[in-house]
């Protein structure tokens, strides 16, 4: 696909700009704090409908104003498409397809798909469960629509759980109908929490061979990439090995787990355990790469995983995806760097942020188009 | 600049309505000072007026002028099914569909325990009680929001036992769309399609 306009209004540092695309290979270039990383984040934004940074939405919105619209037209199956946002907290944001209201995100998501490469990805093994769930979670919603507004319903249920849990104030013993109504929010959290659960396996297990092929390819046939999932309430999911656990399976390990929880959850008023506190573990030659693996090797993982993402979002949407490279490549080695920039397809619409030119290739630049970016204004050329 | 004291206590009062913000009220405020006089008693009437004479239905309650209502009072309706909604205005949504025969029973609202709203704060109590030996089907048509579903879920548990068939519409509507916003194809529809509750 590839994304023709982008117009940003009160998004970030930008009053208002609008970009026109001409090229399939993009580069923004400007210095520090300028907004380079925000108009890679608006164009996250209308594809995933979250943020790669921020945790809540008024934080994306400028300084001083209520509400930060985003536009987007892209070319798709050959055909236009465009998508508006309204960001208005704390009312949902409305979301348009070719003018019409959606009135849930997953009639909305799936037409702009982007693969995000960030610094913070590298750090992805270094960093807490929490950044390997939002990736997983950002991945999975491009993918699986309804995944999104599962993951919201599940919060909310959450949400309303952990209040209930809290009206008990520490008391364990509950009365016949307190029991009948946790066992309501029980039943609710542990169906929709087992949908996720198994979406997450799903999909880990759709990426699991290319991601290893790829990582095969940068670490020279040497190592051996196994991504595993590690459920609080369903236990290890190898994604090499094991079969994919339908969610009747899951759920019937969930309310066991739930009621080993019970007073540990009455006492701490919180729902402990699920989901939400659910990780994703990486082997190298059977070693857990997040305690064992080397900075380089971690990296390779990482862009491993990356690029499994662009061929499966292929392989499933039939067009390659936008592939955001936010000041990756100046991260990277020689060797990765141009292991990442030969791997990527003419045909993939790339759009790169970059401090300074002068690491990259005078062939390379040649065939890019160039923005220059400074304090939220955009310069073509 | 502040707003003189009558126009500031106005506009406060319009924000304490749902939906309305800072903005809107202001604007609504200004409108109203333009209105003329009669207008805006006529608009004061219509507000008391209704306030007054508006009750809610003792056996249902639904929001109306009689007691019982029109519905509950209505011979042509089927005594053995009861649909229960969490407002009336949901119930304004199925009667337009024009399909549905049965009684109501406005719960007046959902269990949410983040805005305090335990099953004691609805029409529980009063729904198990209307439940004799002549009823035989309650439809649950509550929103499909994560409160509807729990209070659909709770209803079911203390309803089935009794050996009453429950069933449950909704189904086909968006996740997190309102009753409220659907229209009465949908609502036909999901009528049509209800579904036991295991
Ligand atoms: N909500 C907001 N409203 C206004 N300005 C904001 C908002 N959020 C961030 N900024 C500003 O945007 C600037 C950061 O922009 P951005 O992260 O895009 O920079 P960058 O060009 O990517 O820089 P770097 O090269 O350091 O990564 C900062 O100056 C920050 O103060
Ligand atoms: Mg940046």
């Amino acid at each position: 696909m590839f994304l023709k306009k982008l117009k940003l209004i009160n998004f970030r540092n930008y009053d208002s700009c609008e970009i026109n695309f001409s090229g399939n290979k993009i580069i923004f270039v400007g210095k520090n704090a300028q907004g380079k990383t925000n108009l890679l984040e608006s164009i996250y934004y209308l594809a995933t409908l979250s943020s790669f940074k921020a945790s809540h939405d008024s934080e994306v919105i400028k300084w001083g104003n209520n509400n930060a619209y985003l536009k987007a037209e892209l070319i798709k199956y050959d055909t236009d498409v465009q998508l508006d946002i309204l960001i208005n907290p704390p009312k949902t944001k409305i979301v348009k397809v070719n003018g019409l209201k959606k009135a849930s995100y997953s009639q909305y998501l799936g037409h702009l798909l982007v693969v995000n490469f960030g610094i913070s990805d590298l750090l992805l093994l270094r960093g807490t469960p929490s950044d390997r769930r939002r990736w997983l979670d950002d991945a999975i919603s491009q993918i699986y629509l309804a995944y999104r507004d599962r993951l919201n319903k599940y919060n909310k249920i959450k949400t309303q759980r952990n209040n209930f849990l809290k009206d008990f104030k520490g008391n364990i013993n509950l009365s016949s109908s307190q029991e009948e109504l946790l066992s309501v929010w029980d039943e609710q959290i542990s169906v929709t929490g087992s949908n996720i659960i198994h979406l997450r396996h799903k999909y880990l297990k759709e990426i699991q061979e290319i991601a290893n092929l790829k990582h095969k390819n940068i670490s020279l046939e040497q190592e051996d990439l196994v991504l595993e999932y590690n459920s609080t309430v369903a236990g290890n999911f190898n994604a090499r090995n094991d079969e994919i656990l339908s969610p009747e399976i899951i759920l019937k390990k969930y309310q066991q787990k739930i009621k080993e929880k019970r007073n540990e959850e009455i006492i701490r008023a919180q729902t402990v355990e699920g989901p939400h506190r659910d990780d994703v573990s990486f082997y190298i030659n059977n070693t857990d790469a997040k305690a064992f693996a080397s900075q380089g090797q971690q990296r390779t993982i990482v862009l491993a995983i990356k690029l499994s993402e662009i061929d499966f979002i292929e392989k499933i949407a039939g067009e390659s995806p936008i592939l955001l490279l936010d000041d990756v490549l100046a991260e990277l080695d020689k060797t990765r760097q141009n292991y990442l920039l030969n791997a990527i397809k003419p045909e993939t619409q790339t759009i790169i942020s970059t401090t300074d030119t002068s690491g990259f290739d005078e062939k390379f630049l040649e065939d890019m188009e160039v923005f220059h970016i400074e304090s939220g204004k955009v310069i073509h050329g | 600049m502040q707003y003189t004291k009558p126009l500031a206590r106005l506009i406060e009062e319009f924000q304490k309505l749902p939906g309305i913000g800072p903005k809107s009220a202001q604007r609504m405020a200004f409108h109203i000072l333009k209105m003329p006089s009669a207008e805006v008693q006529k608009f004061c009437d219509a507000i008391i007026y209704a306030k007054e004479k508006i009750k809610y239905c003792r056996t249902c309650f639904n929001m109306s002028s009689e007691d019982p209502c029109e519905i509950c009072s209505d011979e042509r309706r089927d005594k053995h099914t009861i649909c229960v909604v969490s407002e009336t205005r949901d119930l304004i949504a199925l009667e337009r569909t024009r399909e549905y025969k049965g009684l109501y029973h406005v719960l007046q609202g959902v269990i949410s325990p983040l805005d305090g709203i335990s099953p004691d704060d609805l029409r529980v109590k009063e729904l198990l009680n209307r439940l004799g030996s002549d009823i035989e089907e309650i439809i649950l048509a509550l929103n499909p929001s994560v409160e509807g579903e729990a209070t659909s879920l709770y209803l079911s548990r203390l309803i089935k036992p009794l050996g009453i068939k429950v069933t449950r519409i909704a189904f086909g509507l968006p996740v997190g769309a309102d009753l409220e916003y659907a229209d009465e194809v949908t609502l036909a529809k999901a009528l049509e399609g209800r579904r036991e509750i295991l």
